[in-house]
């Protein structure tokens, strides 16, 4: 019997991995230029804002970011019982986004090595600095009594300063 | 702001992040794995891609042989810009959009520690011109405030001046070798960013490697410096194009100024 399955699961899903080829292929060749052109004319180029104001990102990234909020905002709430694991698992989240940007301090060689944009490397690096440094304060606020007054004061005026240089 | 306090933004911003990772590893090194995991490998890219960028950069800078430094081999000012050639002590495959990080190790103390983004704009190799590898790179230097302000001053000095680059890193990325017609637009010292881009297409037109048959270029300047430059090698592109008659080719490159004002 299970060889039978091993066998149906192989013959069948080598079919459908054919299917599938083909149907992209298809998809490929008559709509990916039109589509393509489509999604970057409404998508990715546009500006959420016609006018300039202080935050004006693109749609594509404004879509990026929401994802992105909205995922970790899961994480930190997904089997959460209490205010201090709360707390915790936000340290631990503003970790996770903190590794990326310590790996890699200069952007120049990552870009070149990942095969991106220099522009994409510096949104991600902000998109992902951003989330690090609102997950620490969070972090830092339900630790509050642990923690001096001052000290998080004064890791929220860095974080403001830094991002007013930054998107200044 | 940010375009005007560039350096101190850059500073500040490097002096918080060491400061920031010190005060990490203090807070939260603790024997629990996923934390650990973290930032062993946070720590261990970081060492990593450090010793990675400043090997390739001993490499590239420093040659046993040529017992010497990248030098510059001629400094000249072109209009209200700065055209430095730079003799590299190894050879290297340019490709368009590469840009570089150089810093200019005379000049003053100041110097030393500056480091500047500029797009390659023209590469050759006068040793071997048929090969791959260039070992002379050219670099436009518009100057703003402050440091390239201050070599654009002092244009003089800078012949033989030893320099430290960090790269070539690449930039923009355009398979235009795939279009039949390529219609460029540039304005001003944006020319230079773009010229690149045609030499490559032309190499690539005499390889047989690309579909491209047409190149337009039209170029809206008012720096006569600037134009002489750019048409003397133009006109290397367009001697090499008339070599090439084994090639059944068939491109043009119109240049088009369409706004030179007297001065």
């Amino acid at each position: 019997m299970g060889g039978l399955r091993i066998l149906s699961c192989v013959l069948l899903g080598t079919i459908a991995l054919m299917c599938l080829y083909r149907i992209s292929l298809h998809l490929y060749r008559h709509y990916y230029k039109g589509l393509r052109a489509r999604f970057f004319l409404h998508i990715v180029h546009p500006r959420l804002f016609s006018r300039p104001f202080l935050l004006n990102p693109t749609r594509a990234d404004t879509i990026l970011y929401l994802v992105h909020w909205t995922a970790t905002g899961i994480c930190n709430a997904y089997n959460v019982g209490t205010l201090a694991e709360a707390g915790l698992r936000a340290g631990k989240i503003a970790l996770i986004h903190l590794v990326p940007l310590f790996a890699a301090p200069h952007l120049s060689l990552s870009s070149d090595l990942l095969g991106w944009t220099l522009a994409s490397s510096y949104r991600l690096h902000r998109a992902l600095g951003l989330m690090a440094a609102a997950q620490g304060i969070f972090h830092c606020a339900i630790s509050i009594h642990a923690i001096p007054i001052p000290t998080v004061v004064g890791a929220a005026c860095l974080t403001v300063y830094e991002f007013r240089l930054y998107h200044c | 702001m940010r375009r005007h306090a560039y350096e101190l933004f850059l500073r500040t911003h490097l002096i918080l992040s060491a400061i920031l990772g010190a005060a990490i590893w203090i807070h939260v090194w603790t024997p629990q794995g996923l934390i650990k995991i973290l930032l062993i490998t946070a720590s261990g890219c970081f060492v990593g891609s450090f010793l990675y960028r400043w090997c390739v950069q001993l490499y590239r800078n420093i040659s046993p042989s040529n017992l010497g430094f990248i030098r510059i081999a001629t400094a000249s000012r072109v209009d209200d810009g700065l055209m430095l050639e730079l003799r590299l002590s190894r050879p290297w495959i340019i490709e368009p959009g590469h840009y570089i990080y150089l810093t200019l190790l005379t000049t003053g103390a100041l110097s030393l520690v500056q480091r500047h983004p500029f797009v390659i704009t023209w590469w050759k190799n006068d040793i071997n011109p048929g090969s791959v590898y260039s070992n002379i790179v050219n670099i436009m230097i518009a100057p703003r405030n402050g440091w390239s302000r201050r070599i654009v001053e002092h244009t003089g000095s800078l012949h033989d001046t030893r320099s430290w680059l960090d790269g070539p890193y690449a930039g923009l990325r355009y398979d235009l070798h795939q279009y039949g017609c390529v219609l460029l637009f540039a304005s001003g010292t944006g020319m230079f960013a773009i010229l690149p881009f045609v030499k490559h297409l032309i190499k690539l037109t005499q390889d047989s490697a690309a579909n491209t048959r047409r190149i337009k270029l039209v170029w809206h300047t008012d720096q006569k410096q600037a134009i002489t430059q750019i048409a003397t090698w133009m006109q290397d592109l367009l001697d090499i194009t008339v070599q090439d008659k084994s090639a059944s080719t068939l491109y043009a490159i119109h240049s088009l100024l369409t706004a030179v004002v007297d001065t």
